[in-house]
């Protein structure tokens, strides 16, 4: 196997990541008895990003410094943002360049994509740290109703966080491929996702050595954070009843209500009534209540409704009958809701599967497929489809499909377009992807220019376009001009994302980031030097005992042991510097040793030649 | 990476005669082991070059199979590679088609005002019938012509029947619009 290809589930709440061990199988990576998971949550201390548990702390402390739910923004413009949605969120957003959303974080602003690599950052040090190795290529799991712009967006974080993406791999997809490998069967299953802030229900065919995708549907705005929104919205509604006039808008407040509708949620999954209290800094009042979980069950309802028609949609397309299905497999954390797990079990009319833990199996099928990626197995194919049609604008702004929806990837679509004027050398075309009638309804992904079409009389040119979409679902366009055959020239116009020489500037900015990753690397690698000599000592020992005075041998074992408690820190130089005077001490031991080696060496060879 | 017959027809690159009548299976099993041989998931730490090849490949090999295994697809396929000049027009429709269309097209509009999921049903329940006598026939036409090339006649004909299916199908669409109509 070549290099290794991690698996990182990047979530809206939670991420983590996965490989697979030879020795194993796939495993999420973790220090013993600690969990994998790194809350997708940020905060910005003294001009540096803290990611995960502790930022999840300090956010009561300091709500609008906060970030949360990132993902949700991922590929959208501000306008696409639902002003309800905006009001929720306890941190500011603005519109930066092409309409792409900014994150306000005290005077400065962020895309997405930015925000979004901390958090990849976070879990590749962290599998770094624990597996020992530098890792530069990751499987990166996404919603499978995620579109091309969201998709490139999740690629760019990849890229801004020092990884390669190698695969963008949707998140019911991985789940199968965990579960499938597991149980190895043929049959039809259905994977029903519900994360934090979106969902996806993909129906899959095993059969033999390949999981075939065969419909997808979804929304990418739809999950367990809409479950504590509507919490929060009874519980503002309670506190008004009891105190007129309160102010609840405060961003402070957004937080405490938010992270009391949490905990009801997570307290009714496991008992039938939770009491809580909330009260606010600088705010007199304070108010307190109970929850049943007959109260929550008309407030998860209409959620848990949209989800299921998703499914019946995704039943139509495949052509399949819910009695058909083998198996359904429930994904993500907010499956964890009982609500969710009767409603899904009454629609399927069978027990779904839960045998491996709903928070950590996409990462680990992402692992899997991280593996196969790498060489590592061939015993399995993924066959997965493009969630949304993709086309381009017609007279009367109509959306004329060239690939439509659940098309298994990679998939091209060829068509011809001419010129309208005499020595017309340019034609512009706008791309689109969505499943509506008119363009306006659907997202558009750029507007492609063919330049350098050979000068002719009008409609003489036959340029032929060719849109091809990756195994990622990403879409790239190429064009020919087929009378004089020459390729013409495209430029892309991206309507959302970030270009390449933004991307460019951004990694360079990130100067001294790149510091904090030489460190961390460095600290890898000084690790397992450290480790091979401590070893090497050991191994010799009985050698040093005989060659060395007793104090030398004391003073050997003395720095032997400062070396061990240096590489359970975090500076590289200073685990460097005590190995250096380790170093020094056993250089007689060494001298010693070699020649020992030498002596037998010779002896060997003196044998081996009579 | 060996895959011959890539500039050939559909047919041709899972070895099949291109008749109407696929055998279904024998075109899946296939595919799965072209699929197999080809994904770019096995190159991808191959030369970008081999990596690039898999990729345009399983691309075409995904578009043959995605044709030939859709049986809408396959007949709107096999007037392309028969090359005969259809002049028909998109909206070229069977004799009579719109005259019958017309009177059911009102009444849905009308259904969908009122927003009478009950009769909605019914009337989608009749355009499906209909939907199923039209690809019934066409495909009864197809299956016979077994190998032969036939004229230009027989190709139009088909071809205002393919017109006349998507024109139901639009039709079954607009008749579950109001049920499952959620902002994509």
């Amino acid at each position: 196997m070549t290099e290794r290809i991690i698996g990182i589930d990047l979530g809206t709440t939670n991420s983590l990541a996965a490989t697979v061990f030879d020795q194993a199988g796939p495993e999420v990576i973790a220090e013993p008895g600690q969990t994998p998971i790194i809350p997708s949550v940020l905060t910005m201390r003294e001009g540096k990003w803290l990611v995960g548990r502790e930022a999840l702390i300090r956010s009561l402390q300091n709500p609008t410094q906060t970030l949360h739910s990132i993902k949700r923004l991922m590929g959208r413009s501000l306008d696409e943002i639902p002003a309800e949605e905006q009001a929720q969120l306890p941190y500011q957003l603005r519109s930066g360049e092409r309409r792409q959303v900014l994150i306000c974080l005290d005077e400065q602003a962020f895309t997405p994509q930015e925000i979004s690599a901390e958090i990849l950052k976070a879990v590749k040090y962290q599998a770094e740290a624990i597996l020992g190795e530098i890792l530069q290529k990751a499987v990166i799991t996404v919603p499978a109703y995620f579109d091309d712009v969201q998709r490139q967006a999740t690629r760019d974080a990849a890229r801004l966080a020092g990884l390669e993406a190698v695969r963008i791999l949707n998140e019911p997809t991985a789940a199968a491929i965990a579960y499938g490998l597991d149980e190895r069967k043929d049959g039809k299953i259905a994977v029903y996702d519900l994360g934090g802030g979106t969902f996806d229900i993909s129906l899959l065919q095993l059969t033999g050595k390949i999981f075939k995708v065969v419909a997808t549907n979804g929304d990418t705005r739809l999950g367990g954070d809409d479950f504590d929104q509507a919490i929060v919205g009874e519980l503002t509604l309670r506190i008004q009843q009891e105190f007129e006039n309160t102010e609840l808008h405060s961003p402070l407040a957004r937080q405490v209500l938010r992270q009391t509708a949490e905990t009801i949620k997570i307290g009714l999954s496991q008992s039938n009534e939770i009491e809580y209290a909330i009260s606010i800094e600088d705010q007199s009042w304070s108010h307190q209540g109970s929850f049943t979980t007959a109260e929550l069950q008309p407030l998860l309802a209409p959620v848990i409704q949209r989800t299921l028609q998703r499914c019946q949609q995704a039943l139509d397309q495949a052509g399949w009958k819910v009695e058909e299905l083998d198996e359904v497999v429930l994904v993500g954390g907010s499956t964890v809701v009982p609500e969710v797990r009767q409603q899904v079990q009454q629609f399927f009319g069978r027990a779904p599967q839960v045998a491996i833990d709903p928070y950590k199996v996409v990462a680990l099928g992402a692992g899997i497929q991280g593996h196969l990626l790498a060489g590592g197995r061939r015993d399995f194919l993924l066959l997965d489809v493009i969630p949304l049609a993709l086309g381009i604008e017609t007279v009367g702004g109509t959306f004329s499909k060239l690939i439509t929806a659940n098309t298994t990837v990679p998939t091209e679509a060829k068509d011809l377009y001419t010129t309208h004027v005499d020595n017309q050398t340019a034609i512009e075309i706008n791309i689109y992807q969505g499943e509506r009638e008119l363009v306006r309804d659907c997202r558009c992904l750029g507007r492609f220019k063919l330049r350098g079409i050979p000068a002719m009389k009008a409609g003489l040119p036959l340029v032929e376009v060719t849109f091809r979409v990756d195994a990622n679902g990403i879409l790239s366009v190429s064009a020919l001009e087929k009378r004089s055959q020459t390729d013409a020239s495209i430029e892309v116009i991206p309507f959302h994302g970030l270009t390449q020489q933004e991307i460019n500037d951004l990694l360079e900015a990130s100067y001294d980031h790149a510091i904090e990753d030489f460190n961390a690397r460095q600290l890898i690698e000084f690790r397992q030097t450290a480790e091979r000599v401590l070893q090497g000592i050991e191994m010799h020992w009985t050698i040093a005992e005989k060659a060395l005075p007793p104090t030398d041998c004391a003073a050997i074992r003395q720095q032997m042991e400062v070396v061990r408690q240096r590489m359970e820190g975090q500076d590289p130089q200073v685990l460097k510097s005590e190995m250096d005077r380790l170093g020094n001490l056993t250089r007689s031991l060494a001298d010693t040793v070699m020649g020992q080696a030498v002596l037998s060496a010779l002896q060997e060879q003196e044998t081996t030649s009579v | 990476m060996q895959f011959n017959g890539l500039q050939a027809d559909y047919f041709s690159v899972f070895g099949l005669p291109p008749r109407y009548d696929v055998d279904l299976q024998a075109l899946e099993q296939n595919y799965n082991e072209l699929a197999t041989e080809l994904h770019p998931d096995f190159y991808a730490t191959a030369p970008a070059a081999e990596s690039r090849l898999s990729e345009g490949l399983s691309a075409r090999l995904n578009q043959a199979w995605q044709t030939l295994q859709d049986s809408t697809a396959r007949a709107q396929y096999l007037i392309e590679i028969w090359k005969v000049q259809t002049t028909t027009h998109e909206r070229d429709l069977p004799t009579g088609f719109l005259q019958e269309m017309f009177a059911s097209q009102e009444e849905l509009e009308e259904l969908l005002e009122a927003k009478d999921q009950q009769a909605l049903a019914t009337k989608h329940a009749d355009f499906l019938q209909r939907l199923n006598e039209l690809q019934h026939n066409y495909q009864q036409q197809l299956v016979e012509l077994k190998e032969n090339i036939p004229d230009t006649t027989f190709c139009k004909r088909i071809q205002q029947q393919l017109n006349a299916e998507r024109y139901l199908l639009r039709l079954l669409e607009r008749c579950s619009s109001t049920s499952s109509e959620t902002d994509l």
